[in-house]
């Protein structure tokens, strides 16, 4: 593996910290500081991705091996990692030149949103990236088009959820910047068409559960690989394990895995916010300046505290959903998709709030039961169109980022094929 | 350059814990108390020893063993996170120093 920062995502992200501290007169040693530490944030993550397509590859291939199933890992970090390989150069143009249109879109439209959640802004240059890479137009218009689109994914995905945001949050004036927003509109919809609003003034009168494990990622996801491979040891016969994976011991070889798939994870995310934690705040001083009553969209655990117990009926209901999926789909024969369990967390649980102020706790577990679905099917109808990312069997875990690869991809699919009938 | 750090928290440390530094900054910058802000997520915490870590009460108590002093927001939104910055005992001190 190479790293030619020069012309990648990292190089174009510290020349824009570079250029926005320098505007703002911070102090010579801070803005140095700062660049130094989105560089090396980017070396991080690549080294991160290095090591996760490692791990994954063993779970993938283990799946293969005992029970000729394709198995598909949806993790957001994994993907984005294994992005850079390939289009460093097109993420990060288009990430910038997309984050400066947003703002026009913000300052001139009604859509007064600006969305503060910088990993997604990354991974959704990234899938968008992905897509791009595969239409035959010169680089100028891919990033082109990448950015338009993700500068109206920025704005509109939080328009969608604005009305029932009001309802959760109706003393702020906020919004939801989380690209699994379709999630949420679908549980607050279903839940609120199927029992009505009468039951959303509930109130939480259990006592505040303890999130406090759900509240660890690298715990959650450690445990979770942990007991994945412990079953299907448990399914495939303890010696028959030991032999697809060279005579080792299987419990060692389990906790080695998992510990080290958790690590990989764990690197990325670190150096994702090193590398994002300055251009965002650049970011929101200008949108400060330049846009008059904007709204801030904000990550999904921003809505956590509204109602703790939702956000647990939605984890649980939502990792429910996920697990059926899966299910359903080793029963078909089809790729099969292990649950994101850091997204039907972050995700589940925002579907869970969403389900619970359009019709109660039982609307919160309905809709969330549907999210885990949905984020579980939408992978498979994904992998396909990431061009070239395919073979790495991880893709996309929340929501949107699904619905825009399939549009978009269909879309310049059309595009390309009409340019092609008139040249 | 004699200032406090101010860990800004939340459960992976990239989203929400980013609209809080931001809010963060813009206090000390108002009030001119010297201080680096940083995010982390609650493992990233561990052996960092800030002066202040900031974060949402969804976090649990876990937040509590990991820093000198720790202000606790029910919600990243209010005018809470002001309060309870300036009236941390660590603040209060550099403050106090400021002023004399």
């Amino acid at each position: 593996m190479t790293f030619q920062f020069a012309s990648e995502t990292g190089f174009i992200i510290a020349m824009i910290t570079f250029i926005g501290l320098i505007v703002q007169r911070k102090s010579l040693s801070f803005v140095l500081e700062s660049t130094v530490k989105v560089i090396i944030g980017y070396i991080i993550l690549q080294f991160g991705a290095n090591l996760a397509v490692h791990q994954l590859t063993e779970v993938t291939l283990l799946l293969e091996r005992m029970f000729s199933l394709k198995g598909i890992m949806p993790n957001n970090e994994m993907i984005v990692g294994i992005s850079q390989w390939f289009y460093g150069k097109l993420i990060g143009s288009i990430m910038v030149v997309g984050m400066v249109l947003h703002l026009f879109i913000a300052r001139f439209t009604k859509w007064k949103y600006i969305f503060l959640t910088g990993h997604h802004i990354l991974y959704m240059a990234s899938l968008l990236a992905g897509i791009m890479a595969g239409v035959n137009i010169p680089f100028v218009f891919q990033v082109l088009f990448g950015s338009i689109v993700l500068a109206l994914t920025m704005s509109f995905f939080p328009a969608i959820c604005q009305p029932m945001m009001d309802r959760i949050m109706p003393e702020h004036k906020v919004a939801i910047g989380h690209f699994g927003s379709v999630g949420y509109f679908l549980s607050g919809w279903l839940s609120g068409r199927i029992f009505g609003r009468k039951h959303a003034s509930e109130t939480d009168r259990h006592k505040i559960p303890s999130l406090n494990i759900l509240t660890n990622p690298n715990m959650v996801i450690a445990m979770f690989m942990l007991l994945f491979f412990l079953i299907v040891a448990l399914i495939a016969g303890t010696q028959e394990f030991s032999n697809s994976i060279g005579n080792e011991n299987v419990f060692i070889y389990a906790v080695t895995y998992s510990f080290q798939f958790t690590a990989a994870v764990y690197i990325i995310i670190v150096g994702v916010r090193m590398l994002l934690s300055e251009v965002l705040t650049s970011f929101q001083g200008i949108a400060d300046k330049f846009v008059p009553n904007a709204i801030p969209a904000l990550d999904s655990p921003m809505i956590f505290p509204t109602n703790p117990t939702a956000v647990v009926i939605g984890f649980s209901f939502s990792l429910i959903g996920g697990l059926v999926g899966m299910f359903v789909l080793i029963y078909l024969k089809m790729n099969v998709v292990l649950p994101a369990v850091i997204a039907h967390f972050l995700s589940g649980g925002a579907a869970g709030v969403f389900g619970f102020y359009s019709g109660g706790f039982r609307g919160a577990a309905l809709g969330s039961f549907v999210h885990g679905l949905f984020i579980t099917f939408l992978p498979i109808l994904l992998l396909p169109v990431m061009f070239q990312l395919g073979y790495t069997q991880t893709t996309f875990s929340e929501s949107d980022f699904g619905i825009v690869g399939l549009i978009v991809y269909y879309v310049m699919e059309g595009v390309s094929w009409l340019l092609w009938r008139i040249v | 350059m004699g200032g406090i750090d101010i860990a800004v928290v939340c459960h992976q440390g990239l989203g929400s814990s980013l609209w809080l530094k931001i809010q963060v900054e813009k206090i000390i910058a108002k009030y001119e108390i010297p201080a680096y802000v940083f995010q982390v997520d609650m493992d990233g915490l561990t052996g960092r020893n800030p002066d202040i870590a900031v974060g949402v009460n969804y976090l649990g108590d876990r937040l509590e063993k990991m820093s000198q002093t720790v202000i606790v927001v029910s919600n990243v939104l209010d005018d809470e996170l002001e309060e309870k910055l300036l009236d941390n005992s660590v603040i209060k001190g550099i403050r106090e120093r400021a002023d004399k």
